[in-house]
This record gives C-alpha cells, structure tokens and sequence, in this order.
C-alpha cells in the first residue's frame, strides 16, 4: 500500500533512497514530512536547535530536479538529516548549546556537511547537544536551549551527548543524524533511543569542523534508524574506500565473542537488559555464528578512570579561555569538566596516555582470537531526565569506555525493549578497521529479530 | 596526596588567571579537588625510560 506524504518521515533511509530512485517518491514531499514531523512533535522532545527550513526545501528542490533529470547521486540523495550543533554548516549558526557560542556563524562546512552535500542529502538543521558536545554526564537545565527529551518517554534521559541525534533519528524528524563521540556520546544515546549508533576507527571520518573536546579520543559518528542505513551512510561518509560490501545472510563460522559480566567496580546491569543480552547472544548462535563468553583484558571501570585523565584536561586545554573570561556563562557540566580538567598534572595526564597504549595492545590481542565482540554499552534502562543519581549511573556504569582507548569500531544497536517500552542495547565491537564486519554481525543480528518495527508514540501537536 | 583548602584553591585561581570564578565556581572546584583519586597506582604501573606515540588518532 502506498504510503501517504505526511507518514514519509518513517521510512528508512534505504527505502526513501530507493524509492526516490525509482520516482516513486520527491525529495521535496520527504523533506516536507520531515519539517511536519518537526512541526507536530518537536515542541515536546526538542530534537533542534536550529531547523534551516528554506535551506533544506532549497536543496530537496536541487535534489529533485537532478533525480528527475536522471542525475542520480547516491543512495543519500534527496535524503533529510540533521547534525549535531557542534559541526561547522556555512551560514548557520554552531552554539555548541552554549552562551558562550550563539553568535557563532561558521563559514565553512565541516567535512562531513561537505561530503553529504555531494551526495546530496538534505541538512535539516542542527540538533540538540550537551554543552560543547560533552559534559559530565547529566542535565541541569541551564543551558539556553532545552535539554532533548527521549521519543519513546519524554520523561527519560536521552544520555548524551549527542542527544539530539539520537532522538530526531528515533522520532522521524530526520532520516538519520550526525553526532561525535569521545568517551560514548554516540552509543550512549542511540542506545537510550533505540538507534542504530556507529563511531569507526580514527581517521575514516573526517572530524574537520567538527568543535574539539579531545584530540586524543572525539570521533564522528552516525545514527540511523537501521543497520543498513548506517552502512549507506558510513559509505558516503568515510574517504576512498565507498560503501562497504552489502550484508549476507548468516554468521556462519563467526567466531564472536560475548562479555555478559561488567567486571569490577561496575554494578550488575539492569535484569531486563540480562536477558535482552543473553537472548540476543543466542540469536548469534542460532545464525551460526561461534560464540564464546569471555572477559576484558582490563575492567571497564579502570578505563573510565583513565579517560578521566584525558578527556578533561584536554578540554580544559582547549576551552580555557572561555573559562577564564565567561565562566559563569557556561553552564555548569562544562564548567565542572574544566575545572575537573585544570587540576591534573601533566605527570598523570602522560601516565594516563600511556596506560591507553596498553590498553589497546592487550585489547588488539584479544581481538585476534575474534572477528567481533558484544557486550552491553549502558547497564541500566533510560533514567529519569533531571534526577542526578540515575542520570550519573547511567552514564558513567558503562561498557563504553574501553572502546574509546582502544580505537575500535563500534555499533551501538536496540535488543529489545523493557517492560516499560524503553529501548535495551548493546555493542557490536570489531577490530580495528573493521567496520564492515561489524555492520555484517549488526545487521544479521537486526535482520533475524522484529525490533524494527517498533517506533515511539507521540501525539501530534 | 595534597590536602586541598579553599586558600589553596584560590591561589591556583589567581595563577591561572581564573579570576572571574565565583565563591560558588570556586567551592564546587574544590569538593572536585577533594574527590579527585590517587593516581600513585597507575604512574606505577605504567612507569618506563622510554614512550611510545600514544597522543592521539591512530595509537
């Protein structure tokens, strides 16, 4: 059955791509679906910062015209996406959710913007954001925009940082979203939205534009609402190599490894994600792949505490300025990391660099046994949005960090969801460079459950 | 480890220029001053005469 204008924003990005290939359907009337999406539901889940409504019908026009003239770009083309407003877009305002930042109007595109316009996606807008593209872990509402609301409960956290990309992903008001990671700030919230949430090794994308917090560890990272459609986003993104090959059916043969204890110093993960995880290890092993539990060469707490020697003192580094000149218009996560930053010594700050290179040695050994690892990212359900502890837990008691240190690709992706309807995820992890192997075990893994058909509920205004 | 004060924060406030801070920015730098974790351990652990690169993209 057809579907009607106004529902267009529920398609993925590989059926709108495909059937804007075949005329079936105008780039014109999917960015207009979008910006009604916008309109009907944005007041309460606060996706944008900014929406470039004339922009983004002026380039779905562009694309139409090109579409119809036989000018086919890609499977992006004429496809409506949003990103996160701490990348540089010409001509549009990049607050990094922050006073210190509004009058910020960038010249320049960062280098992904440049490379979804010659493939010739449509920019929605810029989405909602942590301070700077980070924090420390929760809201304060005290920022001048509000703070992006989870689509499946807009009385839950998003995570973050990224937490408009993955909310605008998971309620239509894009196809699928830009956002940047340096300790979980893409899995994070792809896993408290349901998304599909993917960082790849440094350098495949290119992090031109996009505001600093760490050179050492920020990395790109897309969100989509499946696998596949990461997989045709990664591809127009990353430099020379296209998109990767498309996913066969099956693991057979795969030897993948699970890690279904957190280890020390991090608390059992919430029961309906257990079982989520351990029903979802059993559909690898049903697929044929050959499963092995195992444990990380180094607890996940003691690499969060050696990010915390990195991250923030290169922050600090970083934005010092604006600490020393605005501090009190910063809002208080920000300024809490850079004083947190100020304080570690040089010493520790080497000593924490060099425990990353460990780090990584002893996790590229254990990847060598295995073309991919799953594991939990966070280990409870979204909190409550505004309620610290849980926001804190749910940020810092995570499998996220030692994934960061060691640079290996990672998807973040639903496996299932709580009683209460929140969604459960877990981390397809690869080797380093090996992004097409975690986007094959993602996407038999999606292709083999229902989870995708499931959406947020939310009243049209 | 240092046992931080407020006269010691404040100290390293005016060396770092961070003069605009309030008595609010400057007591919560403090109670994350207080919390911070002994490092003594990992600077153990890690201790060598010689580096290898590990300062960003591509370890």
């Amino acid at each position: 059955m057809p579907i009607a204008d106004t529902d267009l924003w529920q398609l993925s990005v590989a059926e709108a791509g495909g059937l804007i290939a075949s005329r079936d359907i105008s780039p014109v009337a999917l960015t207009k679906a979008c910006l009604g999406r916008i309109a009907a539901v944005d007041a309460q889940i606060h996706s944008y910062i900014h929406v470039a409504t004339e922009a983004a019908l002026d380039a779905a026009r562009v694309a139409e015209k090109e579409v119809a003239a036989g000018e086919l770009r890609g499977p992006l083309h004429g496809i409506p996406y949003g990103v996160k407003d701490n990348y540089d877009v010409a001509g549009m305002p990049a607050t990094g959710a922050s006073r210190v930042r509004l009058d910020n109007v960038p010249t320049q595109d960062a280098a992904l913007v440049t490379r979804l316009r010659q493939a010739g996606a449509v920019l929605m807008g810029k989405l909602a954001t942590w301070e700077y593209g980070t924090g420390n872990g929760g809201e304060y509402f005290d920022l001048p925009f509000p703070p992006a609301r989870n689509p499946w409960d807009v009385s839950r956290f998003t995570g973050g940082s990224s937490t408009g990309a993955g909310t605008s992903v998971a309620a239509g008001t894009a196809l699928f979203a830009l956002g940047s990671d340096t300790t979980g700030s893409v899995r994070l919230p792809a896993a408290a939205t349901g998304t599909v949430g993917l960082i790849a090794t440094a350098g495949v994308l290119d992090r031109d534009g996009i505001l600093s917090n760490c050179y050492s560890l920020d990395k790109p990272g897309t969100f989509t609402w499946t696998v596949e459609d990461a997989r045709l986003v990664f591809g127009a993104l990353r430099s020379g190599d296209g998109l990767p090959p498309p996913t066969q059916q099956g693991l057979a043969e795969m030897r993948i490894a699970y890690i279904d204890d957190p280890g020390p110093g991090l608390p059992a993960p919430d029961a309906p994600l257990a079982a989520a995880f351990a029903a979802a290890v059993q559909v690898l092993r049903d697929a044929g792949a050959i499963v092995t539990p195992i444990a990380l060469p180094v607890s996940a707490a003691d690499c969060f505490a050696v990010s915390r020697l990195i991250g923030p003192p290169e922050s600090a580094a970083i934005h010092e300025k604006e600490l020393r000149e605005r501090p009190g218009d910063l809002g208080f996560a920000l300024r809490d990391k850079l004083l947190a930053g100020s304080l570690v010594s040089a010493v520790d700050y080497i000593a924490a660099q060099r425990r990353r290179r460990q780090i990584a040695l002893q996790m590229e050994a254990m990847m060598a046994q295995f073309d991919a690892l799953v594991t939990f990212g966070p280990l409870h359900v979204a909190p409550r949005l505004g309620v610290e502890p849980e926001m804190t837990a749910y940020t810092v008691e995570t499998m996220l960090t030692p994934f960061n240190l060691s640079d290996q690709p990672v998807i973040a992706q639903c496996i299932g969801y709580s009683p209460g309807g929140l969604p459960l995820a877990w981390q397809v992890v690869g080797r380093r460079h090996a992004e097409a192997t975690i986007l094959h075990v993602a996407a038999a893994y999606e292709a083999a459950t229902e989870w995708r058909s499931r959406r947020p509920v939310l009243e049209a205004a | 480890m240092m046992e931080w004060t407020m006269e010691r924060i404040q100290a390293l406030a005016i060396e770092r220029g961070l003069t605009r801070l309030t008595p609010e920015h400057l007591a919560r730098w403090l109670e994350i001053a207080r919390n911070q974790r002994d490092t003594t351990a990992l600077r153990d652990a890690v201790a060598c005469k010689t580096d290898a690169p590990a300062y960003g993209p591509g370890i």
